[in-house]
């Protein structure tokens, strides 16, 4: 087993990252308008899905981009 | 008697070469398991449980529920990659092929999302103990005062908990509805602590990488939880029945 760093590692954890913070912003503006807008709650729990469903499919490659790619050979 | 290692590793440290390649193997090898179980939780349960919530409320905690697994996730597979690990493969793999039977299948009802949260997060708690003043010290940092992992996994026990008490309270069919996913999570909760007599746990405590043994742990989670399902009025299910592990 190689001890080499995985090239795309931080790029994932950025990746991750923002999509937690994005997520839980749309959990909050579902919440803060739970009782006064069904509507964009609605909205909010959409984007929720959406965010959550990009993760579960796992596509990593997608995410990660350029960060994914063997170096080429110096 | 065995003895036990009390040295602290950094990742610099490993890429030096200065552990033993057990200990590495090990690590890698609870980094991918601990991720594989936090990415778990959302595979169970967002599919039905972000859209049939019973309360557009719920539906919600399911959402930051999720979003703070993802979190968790990201928290060790991080650590994972520095050492080598692909965790590629733990976000693409379908639910039969997890770690962990309690991650396998699918979370169909509200009474089974409360209970996986009630008895299985709190397995994840005891599990994450495990790591607290670990020896690599990276993995240590992520649960150890103050860690917003293990106060998030405190809110989706409490949660779990409080939905539980709730849907037991209301009696009858719902009552023996939240019994039935309590039988069910509680068995699977116990064999999440691994064999008793298991090798590969004592070579985790000999290298620093967990404190108790497995049946120590199973042992305080059931003085934990079973005053807990009474409590609720439930009955305790019966710890040896379907068992794997003992």
């Amino acid at each position: 087993m190689s001890l080499q760093p995985v090239p795309f590692t931080h790029a994932l954890d950025e990746f991750l990252h923002d999509l937690v913070r994005a997520l839980h912003k749309a959990v909050e503006r579902g919440i803060a308008a739970a009782r006064s807008d069904q509507a964009e709650t609605d909205r909010a729990l959409a984007d929720c899905k959406d965010m959550i469903d990009l993760v579960m499919a796992g596509q990593v490659e997608e995410w990660v981009g350029d960060a994914g790619k063997p170096k080429p050979a110096a | 008697m065995s003895s036990f290692m009390t040295e602290k590793f950094e990742f610099k440290d490993i890429q030096a070469g200065r552990a033993d390649p057990e200990y590495v193997d090990l690590l890698r090898r609870v980094l991918a398991i601990q991720s594989d179980c936090e990415i778990g939780g959302p595979h169970l349960y967002v599919e039905k449980m972000l859209p049939e919530a019973p309360l557009k409320l719920d539906r919600l905690v399911v959402a930051r529920t999720s979003a703070e697994e993802i979190d968790h996730f990201r928290k060790f597979a991080v650590l994972a990659g520095d050492l080598g690990v692909d965790t590629t493969y733990i976000l693409q793999r379908n639910n039969p092929q997890r770690y962990l039977e309690a991650f396998r299948g699918t979370i169909n009802t509200w009474e089974d999302f409360a209970v996986f949260g009630f008895l299985i997060d709190r397995v994840g708690k005891y599990q994450l103990e495990e790591f607290m003043g670990c020896s690599y010290a990276p993995l240590a940092a992520v649960v150890e005062h103050p860690s917003r992992v293990m106060l998030e996994e405190e809110g989706h026990i409490d949660y779990g908990t409080t939905r539980t008490a709730e849907l037991a309270a209301i009696g009858g069919e719902q009552k023996e509805r939240i019994q039935r996913s309590v039988d069910y999570w509680y068995r699977t909760g116990l064999d999440m602590f691994g064999s008793s007599t298991s090798g590969r746990a004592e070579r985790y405590r000999h290298f620093g990488l967990k404190r108790r043994t497995n049946e120590e742990a199973r042992q305080q989670y059931i003085a934990e939880v079973e005053p807990l399902i009474e409590k609720m009025g439930l009955r305790i299910p019966d710890r040896m029945q379907g068992r794997k592990f003992t």
